[in-house]
């Protein structure tokens, strides 16, 4: 059953005080500008010419998706095994859409019933799939698993632990601080907008954005950047207002609370206008991302006026737009984070990946057909990142906390129709050397490998991968010719 | 131009800052003479600062009091802070946990009644209702601290609006009701009963939960026994009693349980079921196992079904309960209680939890001795009882580390205000007017704008995490500050917006909370009321003191304090009063979004 939505009239009288007029003075750019002075681009590609953009967005499925049941094999004796360890948590064969081709193993494959057009971009090679991916140490053996002395991910299984090493990239290590946001500390200069973060999150504060000196822009998704009501009205009351704010930000705070309170607020009105002019550009996006697919952070499908105010369309649609004004931001490499999050499916798995993957696949979809709308697509690529994958086995009408698991990439820079990785047996018990009970399967992808092959893509020299990924030389030789993976086209 | 009274207490000596609790310290100045120098004093009521310094003076009573009921309440108006300030912290608190407990269900039945009289065909009552409920209660109650501790509770054993059960607002509330009722109860009955309340079962999925199923690769749902022991307890660390991570020969973490210890957790949580169903059609009269949750009353605690309920040892925390092949109803009841037994006394409990509510009510970076005060109380309160939640909240807000007036001057210390509080502030600390009398506040506007309102955090990891670093400096210092996880570009400015609407709005809707069962034609807001300010108004510093006493606590800094001065002054013209009103809200307006207030001490 859907959710209850209530009638709203929220914005009714909000709506006519937040017509605050764009192009207020930005009084703080001297100050922030200072600190990108005399930085030098290190971009491994060609520096910032006109025309160089590149974006990767984060599509963060936070709860832990069950992607063995978006990539499902089709072979019959590969889906009798998957509907036997499945159980009544498995898609009926009949239904399942079969992919072109064959995965790297020979075999068929195909997608859960709700993602159509994720099988139309993957037979158009506009998305691909990197299979039993997870967060790993070192490479490890279900025997070394049991024997307990090879170093494993902290906190496996543990929503909060895992998520984190996803955004970081540190398995090994309970770190704040995300590789997107030492990215943006590694090639902030590479922008000639010093002022606007290379990091813009539609989804709040995380982690993944998060670097030591860079701070993510939290954007509202149906609002823009948002300003102080009134801040451009000249009468005496708001003139003194504003007078009285400006001052309160100009001052210099020795407690880390207020400073860090005030900071937020700088950061905020000094990026506001430039966001704000790129979402005043004219755009057709709105007949590409229908109103049907509004959907909310839980995947359900949502009408227009109704309340979903986060909702991801509107999210997506706010990044295809600041796509399309890069030339008015003064950017050139942007990281976008969108968390659509709701996947810990404990209960009701079967009703509600019918609806969430209905949203993920209209989403992905409306988002590359915008891309390619304005031409570039073959400059903007999504990746998705979920905790982990969940248990095979069921727990009744659900699944658990598990490991390794699929994820997908898509854009025009994408080798798509393939699939990259090792997909796993799906046996359980010791038949299978990946399974290590209830259904958990060892991965046999590193994230590391799927990061830094982002990374370098985006113009992160290969000399810097090491300092993002600790751990990736247990998985790649970096003096390698060849990409980490290779779902990228060089 | 009047003489500026600045209140400024200037630390010159560092005393006796983790000394032992002394409960004799009741405000800034008494007791703490020694090395504190007062260069003026707060103008309300004439103090002067020989009185601040020997602590007889009015104001720094009146201040600390005024800090003291931010840190136990959700807000309080001068007239209040007065009162207390008259007598000891101590007694106040005792005397709020002898308050009856203004409970949410009953409210949230009352409201819905009243609904349903006028709209037989009203949806509900859904979480909007328990907002009215919630709202309603907190402007008109007296069990102050019991309310605040109540939703310090929610922080850390979720739920959340923010799923299904956005549709059962009674739910919500009898849920909300544990912790009003256990908030200076036992910890153990609260872990209890939120283990069998149906909201959690829902939420965190072990309602209806079945036993193994090997022919079918069916096993028991893991989803609450982790998270009752990594959120609600024990976490993923073994602690000191200080709160500090022990670590192995090798200096590492050592984890508190296996996965292992999971799945052997999660037998126990199997059997449990609705405890009452609702009088509907094609729902049967007796609960049974498995039946729909739409048939259930979800504010009856969840049943035990024995035949539905893991056989066999379960083996967990080093612990062995030993199990039976089958199990009555009781059997299985009696199991699940004695497997909370072994979680609650674990001695991690104690310290996880006094960090967590340290965090709630006091600071966001306690030293580890202020943990270990508290958790010692937690681990006996002094008559062999554990987990008594009374001791454990007049711990923390008696601590020295509380009361200290040192810290003012730290760099390091403090805590972002919750948004949530910041608005509960406003609302209980300065005169209100509604059109109906009530406070039926629908709150999501407020939570979509700073993405905070009680029960309704994103996840069950509650709206911050409480390691939460925000920056650079504090990750060198080591620091922590939860808040700013909600505090981004974007819900920065729309708290200062919020403050906007709060302080001008005059039009339709309510300024300061509204309800969606109002209308343009039939209004049902709530608007501050300043007029008693008004006629003050041609004195700024009164206006300003009196804003400081009641927000600020008398933390404002000289600084802003002159900035919104010099903003006042201009204020002020011939031809109507209109200035008046002006004048005492944009000190308000400035005050509420400056760094004194946002950043309490």
């Amino acid at each position: 059953m859907g959710k209850h939505h209530h009638h709203i009239d929220r914005r009714k009288f909000l709506g006519q005080a937040s017509c605050a007029a764009i192009g207020t003075t930005t009084f703080l750019s001297s100050i922030l500008n200072l600190k990108a002075m005399g930085a030098a681009s290190i971009l491994n590609s060609a520096t910032s010419a006109a025309g160089d953009y590149k974006a990767i967005v984060c599509l963060l499925n936070s709860g832990g998706a069950d992607s063995f049941n978006m990539l499902i094999p089709r072979e019959n004796e590969d889906y009798q095994t998957y509907a036997a360890t499945r159980s009544n948590m498995a898609i009926p064969s009949e239904s399942i859409i079969p992919l072109s081709g064959t995965g790297n193993d020979g075999k068929s494959y195909g997608v859960h019933p709700s993602f159509p057009r994720f099988a139309s971009m993957y037979n158009e090679g506009k998305l691909a799939f990197i299979t039993n991916i997870g967060t790993l140490v070192q490479p490890i053996t279900r025997q070394q698993f049991w024997e307990g002395n090879t170093p494993l991910p902290l906190g496996l299984y543990s929503h909060s632990d895992q998520v984190m090493h996803w955004q970081t990239g540190m398995p090994d290590k309970r770190e704040s601080i995300g590789w997107g946001g030492r990215i943006a500390d590694l090639l902030t200069s590479a922008n000639e907008n010093r002022t606007l973060s290379m990091n813009l999150t539609l989804s709040g504060s995380n982690i993944f954005q998060t670097g030591n000196s860079s701070i993510e822009y939290s954007i509202n998704p149906i609002e823009g950047a948002l300003q102080i009501y009134d801040f451009n009205e000249s009468w005496v009351v708001p003139k003194m207002r504003r007078q009285a704010i400006e001052r309160m930000l100009q001052q210099s705070y020795s407690n880390i609370f207020k400073d860090q309170y005030v900071s937020t607020i700088k950061q905020s009105i000094e990026g506001a206008d430039y966001l704000n002019a790129a979402l005043a550009l004219p755009n057709n996006f709105d007949e590409i991302f229908t109103p049907f697919a509004e959907i909310d952070s839980e995947g359900n499908v949502l009408s227009t006026d109704e309340y979903g105010r986060d909702n991801l369309s509107n999210s997506f649609k706010t990044v295809a737009r600041i796509i399309a004004g890069h030339e008015t931001t003064k950017l050139s490499r942007q990281i976008f984070f969108i968390d659509f999050n709701g996947w810990d499916h404990h209960d009701n798995l079967l009703e509600n990946q019918t609806a969430m993957f209905t949203g993920l696949d209209t989403l992905v979809y409306d988002f590359q057909r915008a891309m390619e709308s304005i031409g570039m697509s073959d400059q903007v690529t999504v990746f998705s990142m979920s905790e982990f994958s969940r248990t095979l086995t069921s727990n009744g009408n659900g699944t658990d906390h598990a490991w390794g698991g699929n994820v997908f990439v898509s854009g025009g820079a994408v080798q798509g129709g393939k699939m990259y990785g090792q997909f796993p047996d799906l046996r359980l018990g010791l038949v299978n050397d990946l399974e290590i009970g209830g259904g958990v399967l060892i991965p046999t992808t590193s994230v590391d490998t799927y990061f830094a092959e982002l990374a370098l893509w985006f113009g992160v020299p290969k000399s810097e991968l090491s300092s993002l990924f600790p751990k990736l030389g247990n998985f790649y030789d970096q003096s390698s010719t060849s990409n980490p993976i290779g779902f990228l086209k060089s | 131009m009047k003489t500026p009274y600045i209140y400024v207490i200037v630390i010159l000596l560092f005393i006796s800052f983790f000394g032992e609790v002394n409960a004799q310290i009741t405000y800034f100045g008494a007791g703490q003479t020694q090395g504190v120098t007062v260069t003026a004093s707060n103008s309300i009521d004439g103090s002067d600062p020989t009185k601040t310094i020997d602590g007889s003076g009015m104001n720094a009573q009146l201040l600390d009091a005024s800090r003291f009921l931010n840190q136990a309440t959700f807000g309080a108006n001068y007239e209040d802070i007065v009162a207390v300030s008259q007598g000891s912290y101590a007694e106040w608190i005792d005397d709020q946990i002898q308050q009856s407990p203004s409970l949410m269900l009953p409210e949230l039945l009352s409201i819905w009644d009243e609904i349903i009289a006028a709209d037989p065909e009203a949806f509900g009552p859904t979480a909007l209702i328990f907002n009215y409920a919630w709202w309603n209660i907190n402007m008109t109650n007296k069990d102050l601290l019991r309310q605040r501790v109540a939703y310090a509770l929610s922080q850390i054993l979720v739920t959340s609006i923010r799923s299904d059960l956005e549709g059962w607002g009674d739910s919500v509330a009898s849920y909300y009701d544990i912790f009003i009722e256990e908030a200076f109860g036992n910890y153990k009955d609260i872990l209890t009963k939120v283990a069998l309340h149906p909201a959690m079962g829902y939420y965190l999925s072990h309602l209806n939960n079945p036993r193994e199923d090997v022919e079918n690769n069916i096993h028991p749902d893991e989803n609450f026994a982790r998270e009752i022991m990594q959120l609600f307890s024990i976490g993923l660390v073994e602690l000191h009693a200080n709160g500090t991570p022990k670590l192995d020969s090798l200096g590492k973490f050592i984890p508190t349980y296996s996965n292992t210890d999971i799945k052997q957790l999660a037998k126990i949580f199997t059997g449990l079921a609705g405890g009452a169903t609702l009088p509907m059609m094609y729902c049967p009269d007796e609960p049974e196992f498995d039946l729909n949750i739409y048939c259930l009353d979800k504010t009856v605690p969840m049943k035990m079904f024995g035949w539905m309920h893991e056989p066999g040892n379960k083996i967990f925390l080093g612990q062995t309960i030993i199990g039976k092949q089958n199990y009555t109803d009781q059997e299985a009841m009696d199991e699940l209680k004695e497997a909370i037994d072994i979680i609650f006394n674990h001695p991690n409990v104690g310290p996880f939890v006094a960090f967590r509510l340290i965090q709630r009510f006091t600071t966001s970076n306690p030293s580890p001795s202020y943990v270990k005060r508290v958790a010692d109380v937690f681990a006996d309160n002094g008559h062999g009882v554990r987990g008594d939640m009374a001791a454990v909240i007049k711990a923390i807000l008696l601590d020295v580390e509380a009361r200290s007036a040192v810290i003012h001057d730290d760099a390091l210390s403090g805590k972002l205000r919750e948004p949530f509080i910041r608005y509960t502030q406003v609302a209980r600390s300065l005169p209100t007017t509604s059109n109906k009398n009530r406070y039926w506040n629908n709150g999501y506007n407020y939570l979509w704008d700073v993405k905070q309102h009680v029960m309704a955090s994103p996840s069950v990891f509650n709206f911050y995490p409480p390691d939460y670093t925000v920056n650079a400096t504090f990750r060198e210092e080591n620091k922590y500050g939860p808040e700013f996880k909600i505090h981004d570009t974007s819900s920065a400015i729309s708290y200062i917006n919020n403050v906007h609407v709060w302080s001008w709005s005059s039009d339709s809707w309510g300024g300061l909370m509204y309800s969606w069962h109002g209308s343009e034609a039939d209004l049902d807001g709530v608007w501050l009321d300043t007029e008693l300010l008004e006629g003050k108004a041609d004195d700024s510093e009164y206006i300003i003191n009196y804003f400081d006493t009641v927000f600020t606590h008398g933390q404002l800094t000289d600084e802003t304090r002159q900035i919104i001065r010099e903003a006042l002054a201009p204020l002020h013209w011939t031809w109507d009063e209109s200035w008046r009103r002006y004048r005492v809200r944009t000190a308000f307006y400035l005050l509420l979004i400056s760094p004194d207030y946002n950043c309490v001490k």
